[in-house]
């Protein structure tokens, strides 16, 4: 859906003013990049020989056009430079394999969804307040009876919220410590059925916390951002080495990196230790007379893998530390600061497919974050259109899923997923457990009555109020339910909506606007 | 319960610059005028453990000359909803606060919509939930 050059545009080679005769502020600011603009047929080309910062300067000057942040007169030359920054913008996605699309369909998520998207993501959860938890919940936790019930009691399957996580492999796999935590601490099984996201959350962040007092639990030791960047690491590790490398970059800066993707799963830069490849006299000096020390250490020899990952063990890889000739450590400031970016984002992920498949390796890329910054993320929502009770927004998307790390804009690193054998069960698995969330929610409320009943509960509107705000996105034509549920859930979630559309509408372009022609959907 | 900083204590990430009272004033006056509010009470006192935080893609903004850090930078670069100091993000998420409500607010970068909301008296909450480790 990319939008057409202007003809006139497209005769002229030079169509734009001089970056001197535009009063504009914003691209006298940019006055050096005006020339590539300027080029148009060889824009390419020219965007290619820029140096890295300048490339990322032109795709903001670009996303700055598109967002109106230029506004020229007379009215026509400002449509020629929105049809140039349509046009440029579509270019530089067949360099880097993807498209700006004007129209990504979105259906909301709810919140919970998007918690357990982060939460499976990250592998972490984090403490919850006393009043996000269910009135239910609070009293089984006040009443829970050690010993009185059995393990077997507890079956996850009953519980509808706990089928939302179990959508998530992440939460399948702790499923069995959630279980036993609910039976040690003697909570009534019938709790299960009338459970929110976050009071499964708060046994999650119960069952893990180092200390009752934690603000974080670490659930899975290794989320699934950090697998992600693993699994890359194996798949696809000796190429970073060899692109990394080739561009330039100081050998030990790049063996420090790759290191640390493939055993952390993490890209930080900030925090990386960079450490020598070969002993060096000083190293051999400072290892000496430790217990790492050993005769056959020499001068030039490289450092044995086992050496390194020790001192790292032991948090004595400061022994190690890479050095100039100066002796002084180096310089990280040339090094690329990879970021795990989603394909298809979060929010586009109630697509009619499954959820799970958001934190899928097939829809994770490392972008350099700049990069990730200026073109993945600088063309977000610069059209938002609702229509028919849709609503769309304009997105970067990648063309090909097999495109697992781009440093820059030219170079990639492909690594196809499919045939990963461990991805070919997750999906299986995957696909077996989906639920809509919202039936499940349904399943719930309806539960609670008679939990509150049997057991005398103090359930109150406060209740009701909380699980509104957890009901947020709620679309009524995407479950099939009765004419008086709808009624019931139109009323918790209209003052939302209109919320949501204030909201939205403050985003809106500015009054002096131009408006954009032949842009219409 | 833990604050915040006993948490990140044992993290080795390094705290950075001290925080300036001028380069607070300048961050406060900068921001005001941008129709932002001002920087927290609360807030302003964690800058002065940590002027900015970063770790493995997330942030925590401050009155810093890191380019990546500073707050006044970020507020004009990254996309937010109006009338919101941006404090910080995360892959998923903005930090911002709200100086109508006196609420901090998480803040979902994809639809802007607000996920999470904290009083002023519960930053450690906010910030744990927008820096994951």
């Amino acid at each position: 859906m990319s939008r057409k050059k202007s003809s006139y545009a497209a005769k002229h080679n030079s169509f734009l003013p001089s970056a001197a005769e535009l009063s504009s502020t914003f691209i006298k600011e940019n006055a050096d990049l005006w020339d590539v603009l300027r080029a148009n047929s060889e824009f390419e080309q020219k965007f290619l020989e820029l140096p890295y910062p300048r490339q990322i300067a032109t795709v903001d000057l670009i996303s700055g056009i598109m967002r109106n942040k230029v506004v020229m007169s007379p009215e026509k030359l400002h449509e020629m430079l929105l049809d140039m920054a349509y046009d440029y913008i579509e270019r530089i996605g067949w360099i880097c394999n993807s498209y700006y699309d004007e129209g990504n369909i979105y259906y909301p998520l709810s919140d919970d969804e998007k918690k357990l998207v982060r939460m499976e993501c990250y592998g972490s959860i984090d403490a919850r307040r006393e009043h996000e938890l269910s009135s239910c919940y609070k009293f089984f936790c006040k009443t829970s009876n050690r010993g009185k019930f059995r393990l077997k009691d507890y079956d996850l399957a009953q519980s509808p919220m706990w089928r939302v996580f179990n959508q998530f492999e992440g939460f399948r796999t702790i499923a069995p410590n959630v279980r036993r935590y609910l039976y040690k601490q003697g909570i009534n099984p019938d709790a299960l059925k009338v459970m929110s996201v976050s009071d499964f959350c708060d046994v999650i962040h119960k069952c893990f916390a180092p200390t009752p007092q934690s603000m974080k639990a670490i659930f899975l030791q290794t989320g699934y951002k950090k697998r992600f960047v693993k699994s890359f690491m194996r798949e696809c590790g000796k190429k970073l080495y060899a692109q990394l490398c080739s561009s330039g970059l100081d050998e030990r800066k790049v063996a420090s990196l790759c290191r640390r993707m493939s055993k952390d799963g993490c890209c930080d830069i900030g925090s990386l230790v960079i450490t020598e490849i070969n002993f060096t006299p000083r190293i051999i000096n400072d290892l000496k007379g430790t217990e790492y020390y050993n005769d056959d250490f020499k001068v030039g020899d490289k450092i044995p893998q086992e050496l390194t990952d020790r001192l790292f063990w032991d948090n004595k890889e400061s022994l190690l530390l890479a050095r100039d000739e100066n002796g002084v450590t180096l310089n990280k400031d040339d090094m690329p600061n990879f970021e795990v970016h989603h394909k298809n984002a979060v929010k586009f992920a109630n697509d009619g497919d499954y959820l799970a498949k958001v934190n899928y390796p097939t829809n994770l890329v490392l972008v350099e974050r700049e990069m990730h910054r200026a073109y993945f993320h600088g063309f977000d929502e610069i059209e938002e259109v609702a229509k028919n009770n849709e609503m769309y927004f304009s997105r970067i998307n990648m063309c090909d899923l097999r495109v697992a790390l781009l440093n820059g804009f030219e170079h990639k690193i492909y690594c196809n997923w499919e045939k990963n054998t461990q991805l070919q069960k997750r999906m299986k698995e995957d696909k077996k457990n989906v639920v809509n969330y919202y039936e499940m929610q349904m399943q719930r409320f309806n539960n609670i009555p008679d939990i509150a009943n049997q057991y005398n509960i103090d359930y109150s509107k406060n209740d009701l109020n909380n699980e509104r705000k957890n009901l947020l996105n709620l679309l009524q034509d995407k479950i099939n339910v009765s004419a008086e549920d709808v009624q019931i859930f139109t009323d918790w979630i209209e003052p939302e909506i209109k919320i949501k559309k204030q909201r939205k509408s403050k985003r809106r372009k500015p009054k002096n606007f131009p408006t954009k022609q032949g842009n219409e959907r | 319960m833990n604050t915040f900083l006993d948490e990140i204590k044992n993290k080795k990430i390094a705290q950075g610059e001290k925080l300036e009272a001028e380069a607070l004033i300048i961050a406060q006056k900068i921001l005001h005028n941008m129709g932002l509010g001002m920087i927290p009470k609360s807030y302003a006192e964690f800058l002065k453990h940590y002027n900015g935080l970063k770790f493995d893609g997330s942030y925590l903004f401050g009155a810093t000359v890191d380019d990546d850090l500073d707050i006044i930078d970020k507020n004009e670069q990254i996309e937010k909803p109006h009338n919101l100091l941006l404090l910080g993000c995360n892959d998923f998420d903005l930090l911002c606060y709200d100086d109508k409500s006196a609420h901090y607010k998480v803040i979902d970068r994809g639809d802007f919509q607000v996920t999470d909301e904290y009083s002023e008296n519960e930053l450690d909450y906010a910030l744990c939930r927008i820096f994951e480790f």
